[in-house]
Parts: structure tokens; sequence; C-alpha cells
């Protein structure tokens, strides 16, 4: 067990993936065929033995709600464990990091814990937090930041101390005592600061001691179409499925029947989840739980989502096919490799 | 407290004519169709029919079948209304036995059945594969009032010595019951699903238990004791698929029939989901070159080969080369490079080496002959290893690992272009 709280924030909630984002937050974007992005961030955290995690959200939460619920399926809902979603108080306009963050402090201040962990939501990455707790120690640290190698955009000092961050510098998580952290954040309250990066950290480098931890294994930022994409693309690869699925990987279980591979199924190079019913040609790709797919369909180089029905003679390359999407007899959708087409949720072609 | 009906489900028995597959396991705790496990259809049914506290008699290898069940809650059972209870066999105050049948084993555990107090008690069996509304079968059991309701199912004439046999009036109340007779006098099979009035069933339990001459057992002394006082019994037509999974032969073909889109069994029901325990899996894997037909694959199964019409559960590696078909392949199986496995059952963690052919129907291998096979199946025991190049005939079951070229085995046919079986093994 870890003496952290974990705490899951959407600091990037205003990247735009397209129609795949719009009901949805990034953390809830169906991932890697059964999964949503968030599962590895609660999934690393709790192998790591964070016991207590929360969720602070914004805007479009419903599925996060069903998604998660008590936790139980991460194995959260039982005595000492807990997990918690924080919706946003305020009831409407933009509502500011700082305020977020304010939020989850509603949860942190019930437990006696020593730190917070507070993660991004939108990269994928696996780390043992302890060794971040080890090296906050070390470094007598006020914040620890995890981050990949950022190509000049995180800035230190000689003695390794970061004195300044480019606005687009890539991170996963911040370590913090609980105590300072809401100290923080109640002092940024008063001072009426928005952004927890520029306003509490860059401008406070003077008075904390922030100190880079740098990640170098396998990760996945997702900000982009192309790189949602390619992430699912690359689980194809035996090297890269084995490096994100080294630890056991949770999510929401469904009553799903096992895939039934019918006369006509010819299936290569794909992953492929349970509950689906497939009759045609299906190269390269990766389909979710119940994707229905008929007979003398070609399918090459297409990510689809749950529920989603193909029905015969339909050719697809390089798409992204949201949820619940119909895609009629006799379609043909193509888009290329370097910008695959997005069909958008419940859409039928 | 005090409910209206509990169910028992009766979980206890060896289960001998599967052979090799309860070698370490109950029947109930058996892998089906790819992910479930045969209990799973009873403990759905339970859900489905909205009864909210399970008793489930437990005796013969117990362990999987208990982490398998947990708490219940992949069948909804752990919220504080309801509950599944695992009810092994117990020492009481004055005495100390393991359940001398099923009857005796629903007499042990009266303690548990009065709890709650229940008006009714519904009996079953958790080795039997079908879909069905126990809440139908009580609201007819109410209906007509009598002590006891049995379900049943037409059989096939042929198979009728197989099962109990009643016969009915226009009222459906039950005028012969006959557990397997030698010329079966009707088609109307006892599928082993019984409501009882708890009051009756108490004292027909009692009576039982003190009849040194009783095998204890539901059909053949419970029933028929009831018929000789005259109490009122009904037969309760149940018309949907389902099939007692005792032999190695019902297994294969209950199991098949899930995989048979047409079968009346179809598993993908969206209105009447089977729910199974799940852990957290990868998506199945197929790699390029592997070809996959009329057949289920499971989460977190690699496959790099062919299968055919094939039922293959979670974990499970094939790699190129090797063609499946007809087979069951159950969870945790490895099939290396170039095996050929057809008509089979490969069982939980089993490891077959490289080049074997498992179920060829041109060999005759007798020293594997086992006399609960012989409709051309073939049987793999669990965690059982085979190195390589080794052919096993039909009807044959391999309940011991085989870690030499089998020169000394008569009759294993032995492809004699392969040297390296003495490396591997």
């Amino acid at each position: 067990m870890l003496d952290a709280l974990g705490v899951i924030f959407p600091f990037n909630d205003t990247i735009n993936l397209s129609e795949l984002n719009e009901q949805r937050t990034i953390a809830g974007l169906p991932i890697g065929g059964r999964y949503r992005l968030i599962d590895f961030i609660i999934s690393n955290m709790v192998n790591c033995g964070i016991n207590n995690i929360s969720l602070v959200t914004n805007k479009k939460y419903q599925s996060m709600l069903n998604h998660l619920g008590a936790g139980d399926d991460f194995g959260l809902n039982r005595k000492g464990h807990s997990f918690n979603i924080i919706p946003p108080y305020a009831s409407s306009g933009e509502i500011s990091d700082v305020s977020l963050l304010s939020n989850a402090i509603r949860v942190t201040e019930k437990f006696t814990n020593k730190y917070v962990i507070i993660s991004n939501s939108n990269s994928i990455y696996n780390f043992n937090f302890a060794d971040l707790i080890e090296f906050y120690e070390a470094k007598n640290a006020d914040i620890a930041l995890l981050a990949p190698d950022n190509s000049g955009n995180i800035i230190t000092n000689t003695k390794g101390k970061v004195v300044d961050l480019n606005s687009d510098f890539n991170f996963f998580a911040i370590l913090i005592e609980r105590n300072l952290f809401h100290e923080l954040l109640a002092h940024a309250k008063t001072l009426g600061a928005t952004d927890f990066i520029a306003d509490v950290l860059v401008k406070n480098f003077e008075h904390l001691d922030i100190y880079h931890y740098l990640y170098e294994k396998f990760y996945s930022t997702i900000d982009s179409v192309k790189k949602y994409f390619d992430f699912n693309m690359s689980l194809l690869d035996e090297k890269i499925r084995l490096k994100v699925f080294e630890n056991n990987v949770y999510t929401k279980s469904k009553d799903c029947p096992p895939t039934r591979y019918a006369e006509g199924a010819d299936v290569q190079n794909c992953l492929i989840a349970d509950g689906c019913f497939i009759d045609g040609k299906v190269k390269n790709s990766i389909i979710f739980r119940g994707v229905k797919i008929g007979s003398k369909v070609d399918i090459n180089n297409c990510i689809i989502m749950q529920d989603t029905i193909i029905q015969d003679n339909v050719k697809l390359e390089n798409i992204i096919l949201d949820k619940q999407v119909v895609i009629r007899k006799g379609q043909k959708l193509v888009g290329q490799a370097s910008y695959p087409v997005v069909v958008a949720k419940k859409a039928v072609v | 407290m005090s409910i209206e009906c509990i169910a028992m489900i009766l979980a206890g028995g060896q289960g001998k004519r599967l052979s090799g597959l309860t070698k370490d396991n109950s029947k109930p705790a058996i892998p089906f169709a790819g992910k479930y496990k045969i209990i799973d259809f009873t403990l759905t049914n339970c859900a489905h029919s909205n009864l909210n506290i399970i008793g489930i008699l437990t005796q013969y290898q117990p362990l999987k079948l208990n982490s398998h069940i947990g708490n219940g809650s992949p069948w909804g059972y752990n919220s504080n209304s309801d509950g599944i209870f695992v009810l092994p066999p117990h020492s009481s105050h004055d005495s100390c036995e393991w359940y001398k049948g099923t009857a005796n084993a629903i007499y042990q555990n009266m303690n548990f059945i009065d709890q709650y107090n229940p008006k009714y008690v519904v009996i079953l069996s958790g080795d039997h594969v079908y879909k069905m509304d126990y809440s139908k079968l009580i609201d007819f059991h109410k209906q007509k009032g009598g002590a006891a309701t049995i379900a049943t199912i037409s059989v096939p004439t042929a198979d009728a010595h197989r099962f109990g046999i009643i016969e009915a009036n226009n009222f459906n109340e039950i005028t012969n019951f006959v557990e397997k007779p030698n010329i079966p006098r009707s088609n109307l099979a006892s599928m082993g699903v019984y409501v009882f009035t708890t009051e009756i069933l108490k004292r027909y339990l009692m009576l039982d238990e003190n009849n040194t001459h009783s095998k204890h057992d539901f059909g053949k002394n419970i029933i028929p004791a009831m018929m000789q006082n005259n109490e009122r019994l009904y037969a309760y037509n149940f018309d949907g698929y389902w099939k007692d999974v005792g032999t190695i032969n019902s297994y294969y073909e209950a199991n098949m029939d899930a995989l048979n889109p047409d079968s009346q069994l179809n598993i993908d029901d969206e209105n009447w989901k089977i729910y199974t325990r799940t852990e957290a899996r990868i998506p199945q894997i197929i790699y390029k070159n592997a070809k996959v037909n009329n057949s289920f694959v499971t989460e977190n199964t690699t496959v790099r080969g062919i299968v055919e019409n094939s039922i293959v559960s979670p974990y499970v590696s094939i790699e190129p080369d090797v063609v499946i078909k007809n087979s069951i392949i159950h969870n945790n199986v490895i099939i290396e490079k170039g095996c050929i496995i057809e008509d089979s059952i490969i069982s939980e963690g089993a490891h077959i080496g490289k080049n074997c052919h498992i179920g060829n129907t041109f060999v005759e291998t007798p020293e594997f002959y086992d006399e609960y096979i012989d409709n051309g199946l073939t049987l793999v025991s669990p965690n059982v290893f085979i190195c390589d190049d080794v052919v096993i005939g039909k009807n044959s079951v391999v309940s011991n690992d085989i870690t030499n070229m089998p020169n000394d085995i008569g009759g294993v046919a032995i492809d004699k272009t392969s040297t390296r079986s003495s490396n591997v093994c």
C-alpha cells in the first residue's frame, strides 16, 4: 500500500479529437478493444497499491459514471478502498482548473495519507509510483513531476530543479504532500488564480522545489485522432502489447458471449473482444465488444467500437467507427492511414 | 425473516461418467462454451427468475466451484437482501457425515432452509444446460396447490430409459413416475427440477432419513414415496432446450449446440444473458495466417493456426500450423506448432507438444481406451503434458503425462521422421 491518494484530473480537456470526444471526455475514449483510456491510469494506480482514487470531472462525465460506478471492477469498492467521481459544483459556464481541483479537496481532506498523486488523464504508461515517492523524498522536493522526455519543454537548473515549463509540455502526474496541495489551492483560490500549472506551479518556482522524474519506458499520450489511431494499431505489435499489458488492466466487465466466427470469417492480425459476430474479411483492425460484421465485408486498418453493426458487402479502410454505428449494405468508406476518418456515435451510414 | 421461495442447487456429485474431466474439478465447474462454467446456466436462471436466496450443496472437489461462485456478484447476488451460500457437508452435535444422496444433502441443511422460512423450495441441479424461468414453474405450482411440481421435458423415446419417466393426466397431475424404466411408458422425462411445498418436503425428508433401505435420492426415493402416499404431484412441461451434461458425449453435444447458431440453446440471447465470473483479460488476438471459422474464441487467447467448428476458452495459445477441428479447448491450454486436434476435448492446463495428432482416425490406441468414452471423441485430462510427435486415436482418454517417445506404449503410432522428442521431453 502506498501512503498516497490518487486524483485523476483532466488537465487536457480542451484537446480536440473530432467526433471522438464530442460526447465524452478524453478519459472516456474507448481503446484497445475493450477498455476506456482511464482504465489504464486507474489500473496503474491500483497495481501500485493506491487504494483511494478520485476522478475529477468537468463536462460530459455521464459515460464515466456508467463505466466506473463505485470502482467495483477495479477492486476499489471494499473497506479501506474507495473510488469517487467528483463532478463540478458550479452549474454553468467555464469552470477553472483551480476550482475543479479544489472540489477534490472535499475528498482528499477526509483521509490521512501523506501524499496526493494528481495524474493526467490522457496518457498510457506503466509506472510504479513508489519510485516517485522515493525520488521525492530523496530530493526533499515540494513537488515531483513525472514526465517523459520533453525535448526542452521542461527547463531545469543544474541541480535538476524545474525552473520553467513551456506551455505545451507533456507530463503524466504530480506528486505533492497532501497538506501542501490543500494550502496551494486555498492560496490560489484567494488570489483568484484559474490555471493550476500556469498560476500555481509556474508562478511559484521560486518558492517551490519542483523536480522532474524522467519517465523512460513505453508510453503514449493521446492528443490527436492520429495518435489515438496509431496507439490502437500499435497493440497489434506483440512487443508493444506486452509492454502496455505488463500489469493487469482492469475494466468494466460485461456479460458477452464468446465471439462467433461464422463460415465466411477471414480474420487476420486483429485484436478482437468478446461478444462479436464476424462473417467477413477483417484485417489489421481493433474490434470492440458486441460488433457485428456481415458477410462479404472487407475491413482493413479500422477501429470499430462497441455494438457497431456492419451490414453485408461493406468495404472499410482506415476508418474509426464510434459506438453503435450502423454501416448499411454495400457502403464503401475509405480514409487515409495518415488521416483516418471518424464516424460519430450512433451514425447510420 | 421469511421469503416465499428459496433455491437449493445440488452441485456435489462426482460425475464419474465425465471421466478425466472431473479428475480435480466438480461437474458444475467444468468450462462450457468457451467462457462459462456449467453451473452458470442454473445460476443465471435463478437470477433471471428473481430467486433471492440460493444454497449450493457441494461435496466432490469443490475448490474451483467455490472460487467461481465467490460472493455471487457475477450473478447479482451480493446485495444485502439476497445471497448465494455454499453449503458443504458439516458435522453437527451428534453426527458427522457426508451427503449420502441428493435428499440427504437437503435434509442436512434443513436449518439453512428454516432460517428463511420459505413456503416453497426449488430443488435444482448444477449440471444442466438450459434457460428456464423458474418463476413460471413456481406460479404453476402455487396455482395447482400440490405437494410438489416436477419440471418435465419430452425426450426421444429411445433415450427415455435414461430418465425418470412421468405419466400425467389432462390436469397435469402425475399418475405414474418410474426412475429409469426398462420399458418407458411415456417420453415425458423429469428434468430433476422440482418445486416443493416446504412443509411437505420436510416431512418426507425426515421419513426418508429414518428409512435405512433408502438411497436418499429425490428421483429414487422421495418422489416415489410421495406417489405411494397419494400426494398430489404435478408435471410442468418445459419446451425449451435442456441437457443433462452427465457424460462426455452429452457434454460435447451441449457445447456444439451452443456453437450452432440455429440451436434452441442460443447463448447470444440479449434478453437472457448468461452470467459468469470474468477476469481482467485482454481481447483475443488473431494473428496473420490464422483462420477461424464456425467457432467460438474468447478473450486472452492467441490464435496463429486454423480453428474450425471448435470452441476455444480464454488463455489458450494456438501456435502456427496447428489445425483444430470439431474440438473443445479449455482454459490455459498450450498447443504447439504443427498439431492436429480433431473431435477432442483438451482440458484445462493441458500442454500439447509439437506435431502431435490427437483424435486421429487412422490409428488405434487401446491403452488409452476408457469405459466412459465410446463415441469417437478423445479427451486429454486437465494439466496433462504430451510431448512432441505423439499420436492418439479416437475413443481415448489421456490421463497422465506422456513424457517420452512412446515406444514402450504399444499401439501409439509414431511419426518416424521426427527425432526431436528427446530434447523436449
